[in-house]
C-alpha cells in the first residue's frame, strides 16, 4: 500500500480498514478485492464511473451488503461475517445515502428523534438542542414535514440526524447530488468542519473538484476494482483533462 | 364400485381445470383464482340453453366453452398491465362477481342453482345417455386427453416459449419483439374456455349447476392441484388433481374416518402438504421440463451439446453468421436512424429536449455524459418503452415513434438491458430462440407476425411446417450461441450462468433477431474482468457483421475501445459529437462531466 504522503511520521492506526473485499448482487460481482483504509480524522473520497461499485462499497462497510470474501476492521475490531447496519451504528458509524435520506412524511423533529434512537430521553433532547444550535433552520422548521423542505435543507436534516449519535465515521453518498453549486459548497463546508472535530469521512462524489476540496486521499474505482490511490493534491495536479482515462 | 368411478370422473374433470390453469399460471405466470368461476360461466350457459331452448349436449358444450372464453378475454383486458398481487385481487373479484350474479338471477335458479332437464347425450356419437358414473369414464378420459394435447401443444412449442418468456420477464419479451399483450389475451381466453368446458362437464355430470359447485374454494382447490403437481408440467397437473381429489375418499374409506371429520382433516393435510411441498420441493411433484419418457431415454432426446467454446474470431471467420445483409445494402442510405427534436418531460423535468441524433450504418456510436443526463431515457424513447412527447424517430426511413416496443423490435431496432434481463428459468438456447423468427404479413400469423409455432393457426393446423420452422430456429440459435462461445451451456438455465455469460446470452439473443440496429445499455458493466475482453471483442465483431450499434457506457475506457463516434449528452440534450479524443480534450465537457467546485 502506498504510504500516507501528506502525513509526517508513522501512519496512525487506521479507524477503518478493508481488505480483499469482494461482493455483489446475485451473480453480478460489483466489488473485486477492494482494500482501503481511513485514519481517524481523515476524509477519503471514492471516485469512479457510474456502476464502478462506490455505493456498494459504502453499503458493505455499513453492513448493508454481505461480503463474498474479504475482511473489514473498524476501531481495531473485526466486523466479522455477521456485520449488520445496527452493529455499524452501535460501533460508531453513520451513513447518509444518496437518495431518501430523510423520512419525508415525518417532521424535522421526528426525523431527529429517529437519529437519536437508543439514547435516553434527556440525552436525546440535549443533543437535539445542540443540533439546533448548529443548524438554526431546523429549529425554525422543527414541526414541518421533512419532505416539504428544499433539497439543501433536507440535506441539513440528514446530516444533523447522522451526527446525533456522535459517530466516529461518516459514510456520505453523493452529498451534492441535486444541489445547486452554492448549496453544495455549503454542504461541503459542513463536512470539512466535521473533520476538525475528529470525525472520519468516506465520501462518494461525482463532482470531483468538490470531493477534492474535502478529502485528503482519493481512491478511483473502475468495474469494482481500485485502480488508483493517491493524495488529493496529486490527483488534482494531474489536471482535469487527464482524469478521463481513469474513468 | 360406482363410488370409485365417481372419484375417477371427478379427477378427470378437475384435470381439465388444472391443466388449463397450469398453462395460465405455470407457463404464462398469470395467477388466477377465478378458474372455477369461468367453469360457472360455462356450466350456467349450458344449463340455461339446454333448459330454455333444449340445446343438445354438444352445442351446449361449445356454447359454454365459448362463453367462458369470451369472459376470459374480457377479464384479460384490465389484467394486462397489473402486477401479480393486483391480478390475484382482480381474479378474486371476478370470481365473486360471477358467483353473485348467477346466484341472484331467478332465471338461473337463484341460490339453488339450475337442475338439468336431461342427461348428457353424446349423439351423434354412440353411447346414448350418460347416467351412471362408469358410462362417463371414457368420454371424460377423451376430454382430459384433448385438453392435455392442446395445452401441451401450446405450452411445449414456440408459442409456449413466448409464454414462459412473458412469465420470466415481460419487458424483455416485448423488447425482443413479442406482442406480450396479445399473447396474454389469447391465453386468458383459451384457458378460460377450457375452464368453461370443464364447467359444462361438471354441470352435466352433477346434473346441476349451482354456485357451491363453482365457488371460490373450488378455484383455490384447482390452484392447489396445479401447485401440487408442479407449475409448468401438465402431467403433474393430472397427478395434482388426483392427489387433491382422492384425499377425502381415502381418509373416509381407507383410514375409515367419519366423513365430517375427514373433510376437516383433509384441510389440515392440504395445509401441511402445501407447506412441506413449498419447503422441500417448490417446483411441485413433477418439475417443469420433467418428462417420464425423457427420463427413460436420456441419451436420445437430450440435445447433443458439443463443447465448442472456440474464441469468437476463429468461429466467425470460418462461417459467416446468418446476418440480414440484404442484396440492396449498397443502395441503402448511410444513416440508419435519424432522430429529430425528440423530447420527453417528466412533470417539470425535461429528461430529453429537442434531441437530434444520426446513427451511421455499420458503425458503433456511444452516448456518454454525466449521471442523469438522460442516456437510458433516450434508449427507452427509441425502443418505445417510453412514449415521446414530440419529435420523430426514423428507422431506415420509416417513422417508428409511437409504435409498441415489440413492433419496433421486429422492424429492426432492439436493445439490451443494463441488468441483462435473461429469461432465468429458460435455457440459454431457448433465450436465443426467442429472438429468432420468420416474419410474415399474413393475417393468421398474428400476434407476432411470424410463421411457425408462434401463431396458433400454424401451430395447431400445420404441424409439419411448424416443425420445420422450429428446427430452423434451433439451428440458428445454436449458431449464435457458438458465435458468443456458449454452445457448451446451451441447455443450462440462463439464471444459473454467471453474469458475464448472461450478458453473452443476451447479446446472442439480440443477434438472433436479425435486427440491423442494436442498442446496448452498459455492455461491459458489472462483469468479471475475465469476461470484459470477450464482450468488447464481441461488440466489435457485431460491427463486422454489418450491425449498427449504439452503446450507453460509463466507462470511458470501454467507449474509447469501441466507439467510432461519441455523442456527449447533458441535461437531455446532445451538446457535442466527435471521437472520444476530441471530446475529452474539450475543457468545457470535462467541467460538465467531473463537476465544478
Amino acid at each position: 500500500m502506498a504510504p500516507f504522503e501528506t502525513l509526517a511520521g508513522p501512519p496512525p492506526d487506521p479507524l477503518l480498514s478493508v481488505a480483499g473485499v469482494t461482493a455483489g448482487y446475485g451473480k453480478k460481482r460489483v466489488l473485486d478485492h477492494i482494500g482501503l483504509s481511513v485514519v481517524p480524522g481523515e476524509a477519503i473520497a471514492l471516485l469512479g464511473h457510474n456502476g464502478a461499485g462506490k455505493t456498494t462499497l459504502l453499503q458493505a462497510v455499513f453492513g448493508l451488503q454481505p461480503l463474498w470474501q474479504g475482511e473489514m476492521f473498524f476501531a481495531g475490531r473485526s466486523l466479522g461475517p455477521r456485520h449488520s447496519a445496527p452493529a455499524a451504528v452501535a460501533l460508531g458509524m453513520a451513513m447518509i445515502p444518496a437518495e431518501r435520506f430523510v423520512f419525508p412524511d415525518l417532521t424535522v423533529l421526528e426525523n431527529l428523534r429517529l437519529g437519536a434512537r437508543g439514547l435516553n430521553a434527556a440525552e436525546s433532547a440535549r443533543r437535539i438542542e445542540a443540533a439546533y444550535a448548529d443548524y438554526p433552520v431546523l429549529h425554525e422548521r422543527a414541526d414541518q414535514l421533512a419532505g416539504s423542505m428544499s433539497g439543501g435543507e433536507q440535506r441539513m436534516v440528514s446530516l444533523a440526524m447522522a451526527l446525533l449519535r456522535r459517530p466516529s465515521l461518516l459514510l456520505l453518498d453523493e452529498p451534492s447530488l441535486g444541489l445547486s453549486p452554492a448549496i453544495a459548497e455549503q454542504m461541503m463546508r459542513r463536512v470539512r468542519g466535521l473533520l476538525t472535530q475528529g470525525v472520519s469521512v468516506v465520501l462518494v462524489e461525482q463532482n470531483i473538484p468538490a470531493a477534492l476540496g474535502v478529502a485528503s486521499r482519493i481512491y478511483v474505482l473502475r468495474s469494482g476494482r481500485i485502480i488508483l490511490e493517491e493524495s488529493a493534491t496529486a490527483f488534482a495536479a494531474r489536471g482535469r483533462e487527464n482524469w478521463w482515462n481513469l474513468f | 364400485m360406482d363410488y370409485w368411478w365417481d372419484i375417477l370422473n371427478l379427477v378427470l374433470i378437475f384435470s381439465v381445470f388444472a391443466i388449463s390453469l397450469n398453462l395460465l399460471v405455470g407457463y404464462t405466470g398469470q395467477v388466477s383464482i377465478a378458474h372455477a368461476a369461468f367453469g360457472a360461466i360455462g356450466g350456467y350457459t349450458a344449463a340455461y340453453l339446454s333448459a330454455q331452448i333444449g340445446l343438445p349436449f354438444w352445442p351446449a358444450l361449445v356454447a359454454g366453452a365459448l362463453g367462458a372464453g369470451f369472459a376470459g378475454v374480457l377479464m384479460s383486458l384490465p389484467a394486462l398491465r397489473l402486477s401479480p398481487e393486483y391480478l390475484v385481487l382482480l381474479t378474486i373479484a371476478v370470481s365473486s362477481i360471477v358467483l353473485a350474479v348467477v346466484g341472484a338471477v331467478p332465471e338461473l335458479g337463484g341460490a339453488y342453482g339450475m337442475i338439468a332437464s336431461k342427461p348428457a347425450n353424446l349423439s351423434p356419437l354412440p353411447g346414448g345417455d350418460l347416467i351412471f358414473p362408469h358410462q362417463w369414464v371414457m368420454p371424460l378420459l377423451a376430454f382430459a386427453a384433448f385438453t392435455y394435447l392442446v395445452c401441451y401443444r401450446m405450452g411445449e412449442s414456440a408459442f409456449g416459449r413466448v409464454l414462459r418468456a412473458i412469465r420470466d420477464d415481460e419487458t424483455a419479451a416485448r423488447a425482443l419483439g413479442s406482442n406480450v399483450f396479445a399473447f396474454k389475451v389469447v391465453v386468458f381466453g383459451i384457458t378460460s374456455a377450457f375452464a368453461g368446458l370443464a364447467g359444462v362437464l361438471l354441470f352435466y355430470y352433477n346434473q346441476i349447476a349451482s354456485t357451491s359447485v363453482y365457488g371460490l374454494d373450488v378455484s383455490l382447490k384447482i390452484f392447489a392441484m396445479t401447485i401440487f403437481g408442479g407449475l409448468g408440467n401438465f402431467t403433474g397437473s393430472i397427478l395434482g388433481a388426483a392427489v387433491v381429489q382422492l384425499l377425502q375418499p381415502m381418509l373416509e374409506r381407507i383410514v375409515r374416518i367419519d366423513p365430517g371429520q375427514a373433510f376437516l382433516i383433509q384441510l389440515v393435510v392440504y395445509g401441511l402438504g402445501l407447506t412441506v411441498l413449498v419447503r422441500v420441493r417448490p417446483q411441485g411433484l413433477l418439475p417443469e421440463g420433467f418428462s417420464l419418457l425423457r427420463a427413460l431415454r436420456p441419451a436420445k432426446t437430450r440435445l447433443a451439446s458439443q463443447p465448442s467454446a472456440k474464441p469468437i474470431s476463429s468461429t466467425v471467420a470460418a462461417k459467416p453468421a446468418p446476418c440480414a445483409q440484404t442484396a440492396g445494402a449498397a443502395a441503402q442510405s448511410s444513416v440508419i436512424l435519424e432522430v429529430r427534436d425528440l423530447s420527453k418531460r417528466f412533470g417539470g423535468i425535461a429528461a430529453c429536449r429537442e434531441l437530434n441524433l444520426d446513427l451511421q450504418r455499420g458503425k458503433i456510436a456511444a452516448l456518454v455524459g454525466p449521471n442523469g443526463a438522460g442516456k437510458t431515457t433516450v434508449f427507452n424513447l427509441l425502443t418505445g418503452a417510453l412514449r415521446a412527447d414530440g419529435g420523430s424517430i426514423r428507422l431506415q426511413g420509416e417513422n417508428v415513434r409511437g409504435l409498441a416496443p415489440d413492433m419496433i423490435a421486429r422492424k429492426g431496432m432492439v436493445r439490451s438491458f443494463q441488468n441483462v434481463r435473461v429469461f432465468a428459468r429458460m435455457t440459454a438456447l431457448e433465450n436465443v430462440m426467442l429472438g429468432i423468427r420468420e416474419l410474415s404479413t399474413d393475417w393468421w400469423c398474428w400476434p407476432n407476425g411470424t410463421r411457425g409455432g408462434e401463431n396458433l393457426a400454424d401451430l395447431l393446423l400445420l404441424p409439419h411446417m411448424t416443425g420445420r420452422v422450429e428446427r430452423h430456429t434451433h439451428e440458428r440459435a445454436m449458431e449464435w450461441l457458438r458465435l458468443v462461445g456458449l454452445a457448451n451451456v446451451a441447455q443450462t438455465p440462463a439464471g444459473a450462468l454467471s453474469f458475464g455469460q448472461q450478458k453473452l446470452v443476451s447479446f446472442a439473443r439480440l443477434l438472433g433477431t436479425d435486427a440491423d440496429l442494436l442498442l446496448l445499455d452498459e455492455p461491459a458493466s458489472g462483469i468479471d474482468s475475465k469476461w470484459v475482453e470477450q464482450i468488447l471483442e464481441l461488440v466489435a465483431h457485431m460491427r463486422e457483421l454489418g450491425k449498427t450499434i449504439c452503446i450507453v457506457e460509463h466507462s470511458i475506457h470501454v467507449v474509447e475501445r469501441l466507439a467510432d463516434t461519441v455523442f456527449f449528452m447533458e441535461l437531455g440534450h446532445i451538446t457535442a459529437q466527435g471521437t472520444i479524443g476530441e471530446l475529452t480534450s474539450d475543457p468545457r465537457l470535462a467541467e460538465v462531466y467531473f463537476g465544478t467546485v
